[in-house]
């Protein structure tokens, strides 16, 4: 079966999640010797991978990204909110099942 | 079980890297910071923090949960109002190809990986790129390339199935290398 590039580039784009089906390879491959688009496009993904991944280590690097203050107080607020109800339900433990 | 103490000291300690962990998975800061929050909350629950592993470990496993929850929730949601748009075969790729399944634009060469992979306009543009894609195609496109998330486990987690999920990343994949060409290649 001969791909056009509409279906090279769907299988293409599968290709980087799932080992594809032998006949789907050898259609894959036939169509990229023919074909200069989607040669681009397949080094496109992969190129797009590896940017994907270093800007997701980027921002998980960059120091200069910190909580807001206000994050902060909010979160030690829920904190405190919920060990103040633990304590409570602890000293009341009758009470906390008809609540 | 984890005194009260302690947690507070985890947030001070580690309450930013947590954030930006986040961060870099939910592109939204407003998201980031209610996963850390519900992380700091469950990590003062339950059996705690049993020293097997460092604290900041130990919540980052915590936090890897929570995320996976979020995208969970937020991809039910945009789900469920269109069903039936991701069970074509490959639907709404008409924009990039011809009726005779040839390019309507043929995918230009980029350079080299290595050298752009350096540059910060290269990497800014991409960023800016993902903010356009629409919400759902950019969370699950996360899940899969930042978090590594295999397609197995995204199907099990946004309840999807896999060919769905294919043609999901495949729209994401063909939303990011047009607006690259457009905003980047077309500016250089």
């Amino acid at each position: 079966m001969m791909l056009n590039c509409k279906q090279a580039s769907h299988l293409l784009s599968q290709s980087m999640e799932r080992k594809l089906p032998l006949w789907q390879r050898l259609s894959l491959r036939l169509h990229l010797m023919l074909c200069d688009a989607c040669t681009q496009f397949s080094r496109q993904l992969h190129l797009l991978r590896a940017a994907i991944g270093r800007l997701g280590r980027r921002l998980e690097n960059d120091e200069t990204l910190k909580l807001s203050d206000e994050a902060r107080r909010r979160i030690t607020a829920a904190m405190a909110s919920r060990s103040a109800s633990d304590a409570e339900a602890r000293r009341n433990p009758d009470q906390n099942l008809t609540d | 079980m984890a005194s009260p103490e302690n947690s507070h000291d985890w947030l001070t300690e580690h309450g930013d890297y947590l954030y930006r962990y986040a961060l870099a998975r939910l592109r939204d800061p407003h998201l980031a910071e209610d996963v850390v929050q519900e992380t700091m909350l469950a990590a003062m629950q339950g059996s705690g923090y049993a020293g097997k592993s460092s604290p900041r470990t130990w919540l980052t496993g915590i936090l890897k949960h929570k995320i996976i929850d979020q995208f969970r929730r937020q991809s039910r949601e945009v789900l469920l109002e269109t069903p039936e748009e991701v069970a074509d075969e490959a639907p709404g790729m008409d924009e990039f190809f011809h009726d005779d399944g040839h390019w309507s634009e043929p995918p230009q060469a980029w350079g080299e990986p290595a050298s752009l992979l350096q540059q910060d306009q290269f990497l800014q543009t991409l960023q800016d790129c993902m903010d356009r894609l629409p919400k759902k195609l950019a969370r699950i496109f996360l899940l899969r390339e930042v978090e590594e998330t295999d397609n197995e486990e995204i199907c099990k987690e946004l309840d999807i199935s896999p060919s769905n999920a294919w043609v999901m990343l495949y729209r994401a994949r063909m939303g990011l290398r047009k607006c690259l060409e457009m905003n980047w290649l077309g500016a250089r």
